[in-house]
């Protein structure tokens, strides 16, 4: 009878304590990761898009919009990227959840690739010319993560202390990141840095490493290139003696594949553009270091001297 | 000539008149200034112009190493600060990317490590740069080539 109550006592206790904590909802796994490593035991943290799905195509269903409607917190990606069922989450949810779109407090940069002459097919979730990928530059994740700091603080004021303690940490451990990247960059030569990938997710991490991005499709993978853009890319392609092209890992690889033959280059490996992984890049940081390393090993060969 | 003579000036006006507009026209002509034969420019051939690397630390490191594109181009090792180095390297449009690490000895107290990198190649300053580390910094100074005039 004793160890019957001693068990029940535990198990209310336990209840009490997950109830105490903010129940929070990442519109992605990757703004997932970056709520757990500022909220740690203080939040449960969800994501809404299970790993590995392509973040353009997602629609939300019925059992989303109820997952919605109890979050206390529901982080977006923003600078559009939810911008074709954000309206009918938020009308749904009611009165429910406080939504926060940390892409609001990123300067947005225009796509570095974005051409009007392009052929562009734009899909549901077009997001005009700026680019949404901002997580793709540690800085603006270190903006995020402020953020959501704030955002937890003024949630549950009583964790003050471990949520400025939590950002702090892991605002040092992305500056390591940041760091470690320049050095391993630096591998490529300058004239080098030529990322050919599906579609146009990389503009910020070109931007901040001095890379050219040459994507085969626009901002949305829902964008479907022309013969005509593809054409012209395989030319550049050719010209800039590209030696190594990268796939998505969430993206068909048809169109890269059959650019590889044209041209020449091989498939670098596989890049995650925004989705996190299953099995590797499971976090934001192991996602950037899975990436720098692909794109070094692709490219640090000069085309000239691949088997 | 017979007849008015009023008649006759305005006749030898108006043939004055019509010999006066080409010839104000041969006399107020400009030529369009021949350019000067301006060669084809050539593309900026890089230079060979040397890069100098002045490096400040206190207490200085035991050891720095510059690295480009994973090949060691320069170690340094001083005992008087700043210490400078020259590369004769030259500097592409894309720029270059300098790997720069220095290692202190376990002996030093300081908790903190400061080594300044300033870049220069004839006077004009190319980057300049602080790290910060413990024990070791090991981080990139990338120097861009100036803009062609």
């Amino acid at each position: 009878m004793k160890s019957l109550l001693f068990t029940v006592l535990l198990v209310g206790m336990a209840l009490c304590g997950a109830e105490a904590r903010l129940n929070v909802l990442a519109m992605n796994p990757l703004l997932a990761d970056l709520a757990k490593q500022v909220g740690g035991d203080a939040v449960s943290v969800t994501s809404l898009i299970p790993p590995g799905q392509d973040l353009h195509e997602f629609s939300p269903s019925p059992g989303d919009i109820s997952q919605v409607r109890h979050a206390r917190i529901v982080f977006l990606s923003g600078l559009g990227l939810e911008a074709g069922f954000l309206a009918k989450l938020q009308s749904d949810s009611q009165s429910g959840p406080l939504f926060v779109s940390l892409g609001d407090a990123i300067p947005p940069m225009a796509s570095l690739a974005h051409d009007d002459a392009h052929d562009h097919d734009h899909g549901e979730n077009a997001h005009g010319t700026m680019d949404p990928h901002w997580w793709q530059s540690i800085s603006n994740v270190r903006i995020a993560v402020r953020v959501i700091r704030d955002t937890f603080i003024a949630a549950d004021p009583s964790q003050t202390q471990t949520f400025q303690t939590r950002a702090a940490t892991f605002d040092r451990q992305l500056g390591e990141l940041s760091r470690w990247i320049r050095v391993t960059v630096a591998a490529i030569p300058r004239d080098r840095r030529i990322l050919v990938t599906s579609h146009d997710a990389f503009g910020y991490f070109a931007r901040d490493y001095g890379f050219t991005v040459r994507p085969v499709s626009g901002l949305s993978t829902e964008d479907k290139p022309s013969s005509q853009s593809v054409r012209v890319l395989i030319a550049a392609i050719k010209s800039d003696q590209v030696g190594a092209i990268f796939l998505e890992n969430a993206e068909n690889p048809k169109v890269l594949t059959e650019i590889t033959r044209e041209t020449g280059a091989r498939i670098g490996g596989t890049l995650y553009a925004g989705s996190l992984g299953t099995k590797e890049a499971t976090t934001y940081e192991d996602m950037m270091r899975h990436n720098v390393t692909t794109i070094v090993k692709g490219l640090r060969t000069p085309k000239s001297k691949q088997e | 000539m017979t007849g008015s003579p009023l008649l006759r000036l305005i006749f030898v006006l108006a043939g004055l008149l019509l010999l006066a507009i080409p010839a104000w026209r041969l006399a107020t002509r400009t030529q369009p200034l021949q350019p000067d034969s301006i060669p084809a420019s050539s593309p900026a051939s890089p230079t060979a112009d040397p890069i100098a690397l002045t490096f400040t630390a206190a207490p200085g490191p035991e050891e720095i190493q510059v690295q480009i594109s994973g090949s060691n181009v320069a170690t340094v090792r001083s005992v008087h600060w700043p210490a400078t180095v020259t590369l004769p390297i030259t500097l592409p449009a894309e720029g270059i990317d300098l790997v720069i690490s220095a290692t202190w000895a376990q002996t030093t107290e300081a908790p903190v490590h400061a080594l300044r990198i300033q870049a220069t190649r004839n006077a004009r300053s190319l980057a300049d740069a602080t790290f910060w580390g413990t024990d070791s910094v090991m981080d990139v100074v990338t120097l861009n080539a100036p803009p062609q005039p």
